[in-house]
């Protein structure tokens, strides 16, 4: 066999994309500091450049910065997810256009397969795929390019934080590997997590060199097989493979903070029916049965001298099941036991887990009358589906309530400018 | 306490108790082995709560008392002490020494009398049963009993007595055995109670001489048995078997015949390229041909094709291969006579001559 052209992975990942997808339609935010908070307004999710400046943390609880908010006047906007969604899929879309192997790694990056596509210069390649999607779509993205995944993350990582890098780095060439990987601490590579970093450092690993240098089954011995597979990737071995198809959610967790406290049963299990039909919902899009519901119910611990509580239950599903009723009906009968009076609930979920495809054969039960999932259910879930799906919330279970006064809080949520009619974007000449 | 013991008269029914106390336990004492020595019989006992066993030995040469001791500890030191051994053991104050040859042990102890009580309701109900037939029954069924299933009452096995009949049944919802034969009595009553997982893996290990004779005792709450010198209490499942009649009720098709060697072999090689966790195989039968097949998520494929004694209308059927090869394993016979309900709602297998057991497989969706 004989060997084909050396492997090129693009990692094209886009910068701050919260706040640049809020910039695409308010060019008024350019150049300020803007932060978007996480669902219910609680924390600090996507920072401009400016707000970075100002030493803002990811994950900082906006009322620590109430102050700073004021004098330095940073726009705070709630997070809109549709219109994440939206940009992400056309982004998505265009990278489409540049390799036929593609696989989205998350709402914002995605890795290409350019083996053989930009063999003579790769990083010209990397700027048109820069300059297509920033005049296409409005949204700025980093180019990594390198023979690995591991490295390809490496090289955007350095994209993004160094200007002069033009948003495109190519680390193929070896020297220019080591040049960057002696000044990169081994916390910032793609897969190695605080805890392993701590681990690594206590080894006397603490650059990405230091790593790199390692041998495999070194670091397989003392850390784990994938610490040994990153560092044959960080050596130019591909290991990790372009995974094209996204793989099933193995669990889905559906949970909300309340905008007021609930303390009364009723209301809860209002709100774990409304997130039950979430997550059957979402289920049932990847076409999977869930073999075990787990609920939880928590007070804040931030409301002291509240006395604090929290509890979960978890119960098996059998059969396994993707219908919103039975589902509604384990979490209540969940809830009973762990729901204690007296308390202010602040949180609840529920998670799905335990997934298995529809598809595949699936164990008929002995005990069981009517098989595991009645023709009827199934046909009566995809109805439900479909008439949603044309009209957002039209039908619910009366078990989430009339009301759902709990729905979280958005109080400087942006319009769905692309995915809502109503909110389009006017234009007016003249 | 005191007293002297050869190796050989306390290794086996020491092991035998060993094997009912759990590796980690919530109380320190059932780490322990009870030591009682009464009327010169040397007893022990070990229990997890939920079952007890108790052995009793003869012994001469001894002073009475009870301590107890920590079981797997006691048992290693028997153990490895050559054949023969003449054991010492004596309690001195809160420590036991065990002098044997020219090995001496000081092995902690606690009294006896935190041991706890195996509560024992009284126990109306009796019969009596060959151990080899009784261990034959239990070996036919236990495979099919449930591990950790939400409905408890599966994590055991049926037992029910019909004045002379016995019947043992036991199913993890996917798969069920049953068992029926006649006891050498007539008990003059009707009884159905669950016996517990452990209890039921436990005590196919200590049926081992087919020749004794097992006295049987229970309630609806606590079983015993007396095996030789050995009594085995066990509490059982508090709750009702669920129903599985309508199994039985069903329209059966055309038996199957095959050679169960070829069937094992060849579900055991397909089954390298199935679902890992759901092992799903298909059938598709045909008169005289059984061809078996199956794929994965990798897209992986398997196909093999049996020659078989069937003139019924050809179908396709689904089974968890692992399942199949658990229940054909099981038959004594050479020949396998597999039967699929009209509806292809269940598959009965058994042998081509009446035998006191069958085993019914539930198929998977297509």
């Amino acid at each position: 066999m004989s060997a084909g052209p050396p492997a090129c992975i693009g990692l094209v990942d886009c910068n701050n994309f919260y706040v640049s997808c809020e910039r695409v339609f308010r060019p008024d935010l350019w150049a300020k500091p803007v932060a978007v908070l996480s669902n219910n307004d609680g924390c600090i999710v996507a920072r401009s450049p400016e707000l970075k400046a100002l030493g803002v943390k990811m994950g900082t609880p906006v009322f620590q910065i109430k102050a700073l908010i004021q004098q330095h006047r940073i726009q705070v906007l709630s997070s809109n997810y549709p219109l994440y969604g939206d940009i992400s899929a056309r982004v998505m879309a265009l990278l489409g256009e540049f390799s036929p192997n593609l696989e989205v790694y998350s709402i914002d990056e995605a890795f290409l397969d350019l083996t053989g596509i930009c063999p003579n210069d790769p990083v010209a390649y990397g700027q048109r795929i820069r300059q297509t999607i920033q005049q296409q779509t409005g949204i700025p993205v980093c180019v990594g390019l390198g023979p690995t995944k591991t490295l390809a993350k490496l090289a955007n990582f350095a994209a993004k934080k160094w200007r002069k890098t033009g948003g495109v780095v190519d680390l193929t060439d070896p020297v220019r590997r080591d040049k960057l990987m002696r000044i990169v601490p081994v916390g910032e590579v793609w897969g190695i997590g605080s805890r392993t970093s701590a681990k690594l450092n206590q080894l006397g690993i603490h650059s990405v060199y230091d790593l790199a240098c390692q041998p495999a089954s070194r670091i397989q011995a003392l850390v784990t097989i994938n610490a040994a597979r990153t560092v044959r990737e960080l050596n130019g071995i591909p290991c990790l493979e372009l995974e094209e198809i996204a793989p099933d959610k193995q669990q889905i967790i559906c949970s909300r903070s309340f905008t007021r406290k609930l303390v009364d049963v009723q209301e809860l299990a209002e709100a774990l029916a409304a997130f039950c039909s979430r997550a059957a919902e979402k289920l049932r899009s990847q076409d999977s049965l869930a073999g075990t519901i787990t609920v939880f119910i928590r007070t804040s611990p931030f409301s002291q001298p509240e006395p604090c509580y929290q509890r979960s239950a978890s119960m098996r599903m059998t059969p396994t099941s993707q219908d919103t009723r039975r589902l509604v009906q384990a979490a209540h009968r969940l809830l009973a036991p762990i729901f204690k009076a007296g308390y202010r609930y602040q949180q609840a979920g529920v998670q799905l887990s335990d997934l298995r495809s529809a598809s595949l054969p699936g164990q008929l039960d002995l005990f069981t009358v009517s098989g595991p999932e009645s023709l009827h259910s199934a046909a009566l879930m995809k109805t439900l589906d479909a008439i949603n799906h044309r009209f957002p919330h039209a039908l619910q279970l009366a078990a989430t309530g009339l009301d759902q006064r709990w729905q979280v809080k958005v109080d400087k949520v942006s319009s769905k400018y692309t995915t809502d009619w109503a909110e389009l974007v006017r234009v007016t000449c003249g | 306490m005191k007293f002297n013991i050869n190796r050989e008269a306390i290794l086996v029914p020491l092991q035998q108790i060993v094997s009912v106390i759990e590796k980690r336990q919530t109380m320190p004492i059932l780490a322990n082995v009870l030591m009682v020595i009464e009327n010169n019989q040397l007893i022990l006992t070990g229990t997890d709560l939920e079952i007890q066993i108790i052995a009793k030995i003869n012994i001469t040469a001894a002073t009475p008392g009870t301590i107890t001791v920590p079981a797997r500890k006691f048992l290693d030191i028997c153990r490895l002490l050559p054949a023969g051994t003449e054991i010492k053991l004596e309690q001195q104050g809160d420590k036991v020494k065990i002098l044997a040859n020219r090995c001496r042990f000081s092995l902690s102890s606690l009294p006896a009398g935190n041991y706890p009580e195996f509560a024992e309701s009284e126990l109306e109900k009796k019969f009596s049963i060959n151990a080899g037939k009784f261990k034959k029954a239990l070996d036919k069924t236990l495979f099919c009993m449930a591990n950790q299933d939400v409905r408890y009452y599966l994590n055991g096995l049926l037992l029910n007595i019909s004045n002379s009949k016995l019947k043992l049944v036991a199913s993890d919802g996917h798969r069920l055995s049953i068992y029926e034969d006649t006891l050498d009595q007539s008990t003059g009553y009707e009884a159905r109670i669950i016996l517990p997982r452990k209890g039921v893996l436990e005590l196919s290990r200590l049926l081992d001489d087919p020749e004794a004779e097992l006295k049987v005792e229970f309630s609806s709450n606590n079983i015993r048995i007396f095996i030789g010198h050995l009594v085995f209490s066990a509490k059982l499942v508090d709750s009702k078997y669920p129903d599985f009649g309508k199994v039985f009720q069903q329209e059966l098709g055309n038996p199957l015949h095959i050679q169960k060697q070829l069937l094992k072999d060849a579900l055991t090689r397909v089954a390298i390229l199935s679902n890992e966790k759901f092992k799903g195989v298909t059938f598709d039968i045909n008169a005289d041909s059984l061809k078996i097949s199956t794929h994965n998520p990798e897209h992986d494929e398997a196909e093999e094709e049996l020659f078989i004694e069937y003139t019924g209308e050809p179908l396709s059927i689904a089974f968890n291969a692992q399942y199949l090869l658990d229940a054909v394993s099981n038959l004594d016979s050479e020949l396998a006579v597999l039967t699929i309900a009209n509806n292809a709602s269940s598959c009965f297998i058994d042998e081509p001559n009446d035998c006191a057991y069958k085993f019914i497989v539930m198929p998977m969706r297509l």
